[in-house]
This record gives C-alpha cells, structure tokens and sequence, in this order.
C-alpha cells in the first residue's frame, strides 16, 4: 500500500507521536497523570470529550475519574465492559458507536466516539472514551494515535499502580514499626513501674525510710535494689534506713551480698542500716556463709523501730 | 424565526456622546426591538458613562461587552471608539452571566458563569444550535484563562461551544474592564449563552508558519518556557534570529513576529506569545503551554495571516450549510497589525468579503482569543476567530 502523506503530514504525525510517548515518564502523580492524558485526548488529537476511566473494585468495573469537555458529575460514575468491547479499540466509530458504553447517555449527540482499553497483558487497568461532536469520524491515522495514547497510559498507570502499591507496603512498614515502638515504650514504662512496686519505699518520719523487700532477689533485682535504696536516701536525706526482708522468699549468698553492698553504700552516704525481719533461718544462712553484716537487726519492724 | 443584527459605532472622544451615538446607530441598522447587546469600547473613555449612555438609548437590555485593543466595524479599524451589536429578532434564546476572581479563583469563577447560563435551560432537549460569547480580563488572566475555558466548557458541554475574547487595552498593557447589563468588572469574565434554531459557524486561523525545526519541550511550567531540547529556550531564539541580537529587553518586540507554536492534530498549530524574560531565563508567554510537547518557532508574512483570517471567515460560514449570516462577530489578536501595517484593513476587507459585503458584523481586537474550530475550545494567541450567526433562508 502507497503512503500518500506528504513530507509535512508524516513529519506532523512523527511530532504527534513523540509528544503522546512522552506521557509514559509520568508515573509520580496520578492527576498529573490524568492531566496530560486528556489534554493529549482531547486538544492534541482533536476531540471534544475525553474521558478516563480507571479499574476499580469487582473484576471489569470501571470507575469515572477525569474527564474533559464535560464535567465528571456528568458521565457515568461506573462502567462494565463485555469482552467484545474491550476488543474494539479503535475500530468502532461512526454517529452511533453502538457498540461502546455511552458514558454520556443520549443528551449529547456525539457524532463520532472511541473507546480505548488501557490494558497490560491480560489485564485491564482503565479505558479511555473519547468523542467528536462536529467532525463525524476518525481517520485511520487518528485511530493509530489514539492507539499508542493507549499504550503509553496503560504502561504509566501500570507503574503507577506498582509504584503506588509500593508506597502503600512502605506505609504500611512504617506503620507496623511505629506500632512496634510504641508498644516497646509501653512495655518499658510497665517495666519501669514493676520495678518500682518491687522495692517500695516509705518515709516514716523527716529521717527515716522503710524498705520492705518482698519476692525472689537475684543479682539484677540487687543492683536496682541498691540503686533505689541509694537514690531514695538522696531525695529523703535519710539517716536511718530499715530494711525489712521478712517477705524474701529465699535468703541465699546473693542476697547477703546485696545487704552487704547496700548497707556500705549508705554508710558512705551518712546513713545507718538497720535490717529487720529476720528469723532464725535467715541468721542461720547469715552465719554459715561467714559474711560479715555491718548492720543492726532485729527480729520484726517493731524492734527495728525501737531502735535509735 | 429570524436573528436580526444591527452595528453602531462612534469615535467621538466624550464618552456620553460616543454610546449614545453608537446606540442610536446600532438601533437604526437593527429596526427591530434589540434583545441582546455587544458593547466593544477602548480605554479613552469612561466606560461607566458609556454603558449609562448606550442603556439610556437601549433600554435595560441584555448587554456584555469589554474594553478591548481596538474595533473592527463596517466603517474600518477604530484604534479609539464605541462599538455595538445589537440583536433582536424572535430567532434565538439568550442568558447572562459575569462572575469575578478569574485571576484568583478561575475555575470557580468560570464554574458560575457557566452554571447561571446552563441554569436558564435554553436547549434542554440539544435541538438548538448554541455558543456561549464570552469574554475575560486579559491583563489579569492569562495565567488562569486555559483553566477557566476548560471549566467553563465542561460545565456547558460540547453542543455549546465557547467563542470570544480577552479584554484589553492598546497594548499599554495596563487595566481593562468588561461589561454585564449595567455591571463593570475587572479581573472578570462574562459569557451570554445563544440559542438558536439556526446554524451557527465558527472558524479559528492564525497564519503562522514553521520558521524552526521540532524542538521537545524540555522545561516548562505554567506559561514559563525554560528549555526547548535541552537548552535555554532565549537561546535558541537568538540562534534561530542572529541578525536580531535578541536582549531580555527587546526580546517582546521581536517574539510578536516569531511566537511559539505547538503542534495539534489535524489543525494549526497553536500559537502562544512569550511576551518577556524572566529573570531566571524562561520566556513567560501568554497562556498555559502544553506539558510535554512539541514547539516551533514561527513566523508569518501579512499574506499568511490575511489568507488565514479569510480561511476562518470560510470556515465559520461553510458550518452555515447555506443559510445566510445574520451577523458576524470578529475576534482578531492585537498583535497582528504590527506584522501586518498597513495591510491591517486588507485582512478586515478579506474577511467581509467572505462574509458578504452587506453581512452585519463587529469586532474587537483582543488579549487572547477564545474559540473551538472543530475540535476542544482553546485560548488562542495571535488568531482570529469568528463566529457566524445563521438566519432563515428566506
């Protein structure tokens, strides 16, 4: 078959061409996307409506999101193509295009319409409807351009959706994360408030604290018993500290040690250690172990409270 | 069934003397009851007064108009003047409508408009033939008129196109106003909606030609032309033009001769007027550019753009399948008489010889102008429109 077109007219479509391929860069932004789309549709390629829509939802739904030389609020919010009409593509035109969806419905006698599937592989992303109102057809190659229109916007909506899909595993990351250190910072403060409830400490007068010590005592809880101990003397300026251990499940060589540890330590801070609560078991233990308590004790609190 | 047309207009310098004597002119040559008006006026008068002047000869009739760059009446090109359209006749149904904020608010504004005039309901069942006049602040708007026409045109749909123009001044590029019934706005647009049982035409043609190669649209935004294929688009003037020796300060008197033109499908290209240099190096041109196109630099001859303006002439009257016009409105860009010298009138004299010698018509030489040939409405640069009102053929 011989091109007839002149030098001008292939060199106008060439131009044409390359502006329509140029859509496939914009992959960023859906409505600037959308934009450049209808403006290729309509002003560059010469038509009066242009018409995007988009898959969404149940299988072959088509949603209405961006239109052209007619408001949105106007065009059928939704649309639902048979198989044979996503097969049209360009060849159907003429007054009726009966077999396309009229997303216009009567009022507008179109006299010339496209439809143009956005589709990648087998799937349909979207559909382009574009119409004529006063030229009565499209030439063949209109119809040409409009293929690759379609083309290059399937391609970009196709990164596009990919593009947003990743956005939306990236937020959806950065969600659960955000989860992850709240809870963490939760746990950290509950911990925070077990550990304190684990070494109450209660001022009995301007001089003296009581430390009941209740549970199991390991090396760790020895160290924030310590810290505690030493802090509370600090803030209270405590002279004298009573350490009751009458609620220590088991009073082993850690244990002893900790006591040991605790009592110098306050000793170094100007104040005295009285330990209380102590019954034979424990004294027993305290002197097989050979450890040397530099403490007062006593058997109960009353005792220890009796004491100057 | 008939639309009737009759033009007046004055050169008077007293604004009072020049609407009334405009008005009574225009209602002679009509000599029926006008029903619509189209007042074109230019900046040496106080528009308040003409309006108060033309209304107190016409009545409260429906009117619009603006301040433009000149007139185009029977009488031949009229730097300073009143010009009026008045129409009448039970041939056709109209609306008005004018709305502020095109330059802050555009689509909102063009949304008004567009609304009031689909609002009146003047073609429910799409037997009519119909186009919107409409008319914008060019000294305000050029930034947001692409915008506005696309707004305007998806309100009103593809059976009522839009034609007209952007308001203006003689190039002092100062300020402007339009007119709706006893109403003066700037920063404005306003739009009347005819409905008519006859034909209506429009032709759209600017003349300009290829002066360069394609060039890509490497950097744009808005109106502002930063690159064409990858380097600074004043460059490539400069390259194209060397016996010019093009500076950001002379660069708007040699660009009206060579503006940009973008191609389109099946048309000319279209055109748009880079008017200055901004102080980062881009070319700030008169209406939005098309994201990622294609571009020429252009030129024309007064023999291209007279042939042009007679082909739009042709056009708007071939879309009259034989009726004859009743009228013929004329909307030409204020750049083209500098190309054109005084050659000016024989581009007028080409267009009525299209039209008919006898065919009532008016015109404004405007900022930009508005019109679908037969395609989507777009804001033109340095084109002339025209818009062709049908009349039963007996």
């Amino acid at each position: 078959m011989v091109d007839v077109r002149t030098l001008a007219e292939r060199e106008e479509e060439l131009a044409l061409l390359y502006e329509i391929t140029a859509i496939s860069k914009h992959i960023a932004n859906e409505a600037q996307l959308f934009e450049l789309t209808l403006d290729k549709a309509s002003r560059l390629l010469n038509s009066e409506v242009a018409i995007i829509y988009v898959a969404h939802g149940a299988e072959g739904e088509l949603q209405a999101r961006a239109a052209r030389g007619v408001r949105l609020s106007k065009v059928a919010a939704t649309l639902r193509l048979t198989e044979a009409q996503r097969q049209l593509l360009a060849e159907t035109q003429g007054a009726a295009a009966p077999c396309l969806p009229q997303p216009l419905g009567p009022r507008y006698p179109l006299r010339a319409a496209l439809g143009i599937p956005l589709q990648r592989e087998q799937t349909l992303l979207g559909w382009i409807y574009v119409a004529r109102v006063r030229r009565d057809s499209f030439s063949p190659q209109d119809n040409s351009l409009y293929l690759v229109l379609g083309e290059q916007v399937a391609r970009a909506l196709e990164m596009l959706i990919a593009w947003q899909q990743q956005q939306a595993q990236q937020e959806q990351l950065r969600h659960l994360l955000a989860e992850m250190q709240v809870a963490n910072q939760r746990q950290a403060e509950l911990l925070a408030t077990v550990h304190e409830l684990s070494t109450p400490i209660l001022s009995l007068d301007q001089r003296t604290l009581l430390i009941p010590l209740i549970g199991m005592i390991d090396h760790e809880r020895a160290a924030l018993i310590q810290e505690r101990i030493l802090d509370a003397i600090g803030t209270h300026q405590a002279q004298r500290v009573i350490l009751d251990i009458s609620g220590v499940v088991a009073v082993d060589e850690v244990v002893i040690v900790a006591l040991i540890n605790a009592t110098r330590a306050a000793g170094l801070l100007g104040a005295n250690v009285i330990l209380c609560g102590i019954g034979p078991e424990v004294a027993q233990t305290i002197v097989s172990s050979g450890m040397q308590l530099e403490a007062r004790t006593t058997h109960d609190l009353r005792g220890a409270l009796g004491l100057k | 069934m008939s639309i009737l047309a009759g033009v007046g207009a004055s050169t008077h310098s007293e604004s009072a003397l020049a609407g009334r004597s405009a008005a009574h002119k225009a209602l002679a040559n009509l000599g029926v009851a006008p029903r619509l008006l189209v007042a074109f006026t230019t900046e040496h008068y106080d528009h308040t007064v003409v309006l108060d002047a033309i209304r107190s000869v016409t009545g409260a009739v429906p009117l619009l108009g603006c301040c433009t760059g000149g007139l185009i009446v029977p009488a031949g090109i009229l730097p300073m003047g009143v010009g009026l359209l008045a129409l009448g006749g039970a041939g056709f149904e109209l609306a008005l409508a004018i709305a502020p904020g095109l330059s802050t608010t555009p689509v909102v504004s063009a949304e008004t408009v567009a609304e009031e005039l689909e609002a009146a309901q003047l073609d429910p069942t799409a037997e009519r033939n119909n186009v919107a006049l409409l008319f914008t602040d060019g000294l305000t708007g050029s930034l947001t008129m692409d915008a506005a026409i696309q707004s305007a045109a998806a309100v009103l749909g593809p059976l009522c196109p839009l034609f007209g123009g952007a308001a203006g001044d003689s190039l002092n590029y100062g300020h402007t106003v339009l007119f709706a019934g006893d109403r003066i706005m700037s920063d404005a647009l306003v739009a009347a909606q005819i409905s008519s049982t006859m034909p209506i035409g429009v032709g759209v043609r600017h003349g300009w030609r290829p002066a360069s190669r394609r060039m890509a649209v490497t950097r744009s935004t808005g109106n502002l032309l930063y690159e064409l294929d990858g380097r600074p688009a004043l460059e490539i003037y400069r390259e194209l033009l060397p016996a010019e020796s093009i500076t950001a300060e002379n660069f708007r008197t040699i660009s009206r001769y060579h503006p940009l033109g973008f191609v389109q499908a099946g048309s000319e290209p279209l055109v748009r007027l880079p008017l200055a240099v901004t102080d980062d190096g881009a070319l700030s041109c008169v209406g939005t550019l098309p994201g990622d196109a294609f571009a020429y630099i252009m030129e024309g001859t007064p023999e291209s753009l007279i042939e042009a303006a007679a082909v739009a002439a042709e056009r708007a009257m071939a879309a009259l399948q034989g009726h004859p016009p009743a009228v013929a409105i004329v909307i030409n860009c204020v750049t083209r008489p500098p190309l054109l010298g005084d050659q000016s009138q024989a581009e007028i004299d080409r267009i009525r010889s299209v039209l008919g010698a006898t065919t009532p018509f008016i015109g404004m030489y405007s900022f930009g102008e508005i019109a679908a040939d037969d395609g989507p409405p777009a804001f033109h640069n340095k084109t002339v429109a025209i818009c062709v009102l049908g009349s039963s053929s007996s």
